[in-house]
């Protein structure tokens, strides 16, 4: 049973009175059973505060996210339709566009990298990369329209690399870049509070859950795989996947299909139970991103100091992007998974040739969504008269007077082409598969509570929760008699992976 | 003693909150009609109908047609009048020259439209040997005879050319727009040089010692010496210069070079025709948006330009195909061409993909006033007259 606070007379949640008991009962050097819940008080009235307002303040944006996207339903025809009492508005010439805008794109990037970097790294503010998320979104979200965006530039890249004919625009490869380089450097401060899509996630996670590790891991691959779908399509010039696909780039334009609206709002409801689900699960830069991060030379640290064990910062990460400290293993334990480790090794060849021969049967289901094959298609399907009638595209296809048996020799070889490519796409499927179990078969060593440098965004939620940061802000003091809260570890790493620890008081 | 209700557990309901959310955005990407296979949903009140903006006034018609003139091309995309009145239509990698009309031809009422390829007068390139000139390795497979049809091999496909006139520096020079550069030629076929790479050329026009360049990326036009030095660029607002920027939605971005020593570039966006002085500065824009006939409607219109000896402005429109004459001025004169006599295809409004876009006609007028319209649809250059007052 948790004790109210004597200062408030709040009580304060299990899950949060238990992590506090541990800080006190746990240390090495107890001198009182009581728990120090008066030295936590403070902090308690910061994150309800703080919490509320980000609640609030969420809220008031979601309202009006809501009301700016009613308009989203108009289409804009040019001449206009002609209605019985519909009064013609005058024609308007449109301003040319700002020819700065790459620049200034581009410089803001960087300055909003450079800020999120540091916040995250050197100043540890929370509530500096908050408002710096809020600014994103409105500029690179609501202003910009979520176009440039780097999670759509991948396919740019690739249709370059694939399509000598295509020329990326150099603010589209310098978004593509940017965040990249410094992920390498600082982790994925883009992901905290400069993406757009991230943004949006980020101010609707208001009840979030935890997801179990196993759901977690494997729907972590899917990311992978969109990347791979991402790639493939752009490669082949089929369709721009990524951004045909981004569920809240409507909500920035205020124009979407209502398809496309209530999908960016089912990711919406999802969000504010699983934090993120895009950026997690979807999002193919973030897989990206995922892969830099753990390189990165710098990363977010969870204590400015020792770590205390006190799993706050596991249970307020909404992402589950906390690793708990690990426990010795037995020599035999560690010799079976060493086996197992070079066999999965071994293994992977396998996966990666499997993945590619079920890649090629794949060709039928990915050639489809080619424009000229589904043209193709149904040129054939409308002359043998298997369907009736004729759609824009098989109309404009006649009006080109071209002959139909050109268009299937074509779609043939692009359907040839759709083997082989599905057959790269499989592979890395398999790829990913076997890397992540090995990824899950490597023992790691850790003492503390320590961010998964390829999962934790940078959001920096576990700051304000570490009574390490608290006390060093000085927004709670050590209780005289408890003990020093920090300075050593204040329970033993077996009982903090382990949870073993007696709760009662 | 009644059976308490078992409450329902919070988990378990964020989970079916979840699962429901997953299950409605998964019909609604499934629901996606991203090639609008399953219509718009929309009755017929909705429907998008240009018919009634496609009718003429039979007494706006001031022209003509008295001939045509088949192209053995896949894709024909730009023509041009060389000097002697030759004729050079470019596309499918190649130029054509085709000898000029004969003096008598479509200069008098008596000669109506006719079949293609036939008829004295209009000599119609050799599909075999035109074919052959296409798919031939050789670069220049040059001269075949006078008066006969020349071909020049290009390494991709032009856009858009112009002929150096009497008065340029280099009397018939070629200059041919490449997708992001400048081709020139001799007036025997033999390539010059290769200019440098710019953004997406649209139109060629050239005065006597500047060559401009219209480039719908840059959103500006490029003034050359002949040779391909640049000189300087109109429509980016620098020092003395504060001419308006164009609006170029489109790679539709045509100029044409007028007798009165004028560039005419049309402001598609702001469906506007500008004239330019050749250092650049603004003298006159004329053209309104509008789906009247006097007008120019659609996203982004005029697509082509040309300029009649007497300085008279012919307008090509794409979307609702239109060709139109406008005096030097920019006052709405009369109609040379409309959907009617033009390839019905053409005023099709189903554009759904980029390699089934349909290319809207070019202009070109010889020294004898005679207006020539290439459809890229009927593959063939169509040849209208003025009518007699």
């Amino acid at each position: 049973m948790s004790r109210p606070c004597p200062l408030s007379g709040h009580r304060p949640k299990v899950g949060r009175e238990k992590a506090r008991v541990r800080v006190c009962r746990g240390g090495p050097r107890r001198r009182s059973g009581t728990p120090c819940l008066t030295s936590a008080a403070p902090s308690v009235h910061n994150r309800v505060r703080h919490g509320v307002l980000d609640l609030r303040i969420a809220i008031a944006l979601l309202a009006l996210w809501t009301l700016l996207s009613l308009p989203a339903l108009a289409v804009e025809r040019f001449p206009p339709p002609d209605f019985s009492n519909h009064q013609l508005p005058v024609t308007t010439v449109p301003p040319p566009q700002f020819a700065a805008n790459p620049y200034v794109d581009v410089a803001l990037l960087a300055l909003a990298l450079a800020l999120a970097s540091y916040l995250a790294i050197r100043r540890r503010s929370r509530r500096g990369l908050f408002l710096l998320t809020i600014a994103s979104l409105v500029w690179f979200g609501f202003i910009r329209h979520g176009c440039i965006c780097p999670v759509g530039s991948i396919q740019n890249v690739t249709l370059a690399i694939f399509d000598r004919a295509y020329a990326v625009p150099w603010a589209v490869a310098a978004f593509f870049a940017l965040p990249i380089l410094f992920t390498l450097f600082f982790g994925r401060t883009f992901c905290a509070s400069v993406c757009p899509l991230g943004a949006v996630q980020e101010l609707v996670a208001l009840w979030p859950v935890k997801v179990p590790a196993w759901v977690d891991h494997s729907l972590g691959l899917l990311s992978y795989v969109y990347l791979g779908l991402g790639v493939l399509f752009s490669a082949t010039g089929t369709a721009f996947l990524i951004c045909r696909y981004d569920p809240f780039v409507g909500f920035f334009r205020l124009a979407a299909s209502a398809n496309m609206l209530i999908f960016g709002a089912c990711f919406l409801v999802v969000g504010a139970f699983i934090g993120r689900p895009y950026c997690r699960y979807l999002c193919p830069y973030g897989a990206l991103l995922r892969l830099v991060s753990r390189f990165s030379k710098w990363h977010v640290k969870i204590p400015p100091d020792e770590c205390i064990r006190c799993r706050l910062c596991e249970d307020v990460c909404p992402y589950g992007a906390i690793r708990e400290p690990t426990v010795a293993t037995a020599v035999t334990e560690r010799r079976r998974g060493r086996r197992r480790l070079a066999v999965l090794i071994g293994l992977a060849p396998l996966w990666i040739a499997l993945g590619f021969w079920l890649g090629t049967r794949l060709e039928v289901p990915l050639s489809e969504l080619h424009p000229t094959i589904r043209l193709a298609d149904r040129i054939r399907q409308e002359q043998t008269g298997r369907v009736q009638g004729t759609i824009d595209a098989s109309d404009a296809f006649r009006n080109t007077g071209r002959a139909p048996a050109d268009l299937y020799r074509q779609a043939l070889a692009l359907s040839a082409m759709f083997r082989t490519a599905g057959g790269w796409f499989g592979a890395w499927v398999g790829l990913v598969v076997a890397a992540k179990l090995i990824h899950l078969s490597i023992r790691r060593q850790r003492n503390d509570y320590q961010p998964d440098r390829s999962g934790c965004v940078s959001c920096g939620r576990c700051f304000w929760y570490c009574p390490v940061e608290q006390a060093k802000q000085g927004w709670i003091q050590e209780v005289p008699g408890t003990g020093p809260l920090f300075g050593e570890n204040s329970l033993p790493a077996e009982q903090a992976a382990g949870r073993k620890m007696d709760l009662s008081p | 003693m009644a059976a308490q209700a078992k409450p329902v557990h919070l988990g378990v309901l964020i989970v079916a909150v979840v699962l429901v959310a997953i299950g409605v955005g998964a019909v609604a990407v499934w629901r996606i009609d991203w090639l609008g296979e399953h219509g718009s949903g929309l009755s017929d009140s909705f429907k998008y109908d240009l018919q009634k903006y496609q009718k003429i006034d039979p007494a706006l018609f001031h022209y003509h047609l008295v001939a045509e003139m088949p192209i053995d091309m896949r894709d024909p995309r730009a023509i041009a009048i060389g000097l002697g009145d030759q004729i050079l239509v470019a596309g499918d990698k190649a130029i054509y020259v085709y000898s000029p009309l004969l003096p008598g031809e479509g200069t008098g009422t008596s000669v109506s439209p006719r079949p293609l390829g036939e008829g004295p007068g209009v000599r119609a390139a050799g599909p075999t040997k035109a074919g052959r000139a296409v798919d031939s390795p050789h670069p220049n497979p040059l001269p075949e005879g006078e008066g006969t049809t020349k071909t020049i091999s290009l390494d991709s496909e032009p856009y858009s050319l112009t002929v150096g006139n009497a008065d340029h520096a280099f009397p018939g020079r070629i200059y041919v727009g490449m997708w992001d550069h400048v081709e020139t030629f001799a007036p025997d076929g033999s390539h010059l040089a290769t200019w440098s790479k710019l953004g997406i050329l649209t139109s060629v026009a050239c005065a006597d010692k500047v060559v401009f360049v219209a480039d719908a990326h840059a959103k500006v036009v490029w003034e050359f010496n002949p040779d391909g030095k640049p000189l300087g660029q109109i429509g980016r607002r620098s020092g003395s210069r504060q001419g308006p920027m164009f609006v170029v939605p489109s790679p539709y971005f045509p100029i044409a070079m007028g007798p009165d020593g004028l560039l005419r570039v049309s402001n598609p966006g702001a469906h506007r025709v500008e004239a330019f002085t050749l250092d650049g500065h603004l003298e006159l824009a004329w053209g309104k948006p509008s789906e009247r006939i006097e007008g120019f409607c659609g996203c982004c219109n005029p697509a082509h330009l040309a300029v009649l000896p007497d300085g008279r402005i012919v307008t090509a429109e794409k979307g609702i195909p239109r060709v139109k004459v406008y005096s030097a001025e920019g006052t709405f004169e009369g109609v040379v061409a409309g959907p009617e006599s033009l390839s019905p295809n053409l005023a099709a409004a189903t554009e759904t993909r980029e390699d089934l876009r349909l290319h809207p006609v070019s202009v070109a007028a010889d020294s004898r006033g005679r207006i020539l319209v290439l459809d890229p649809v009927a593959r063939c250059v169509k040849i209208f007259v003025e009518n007699q007052k």
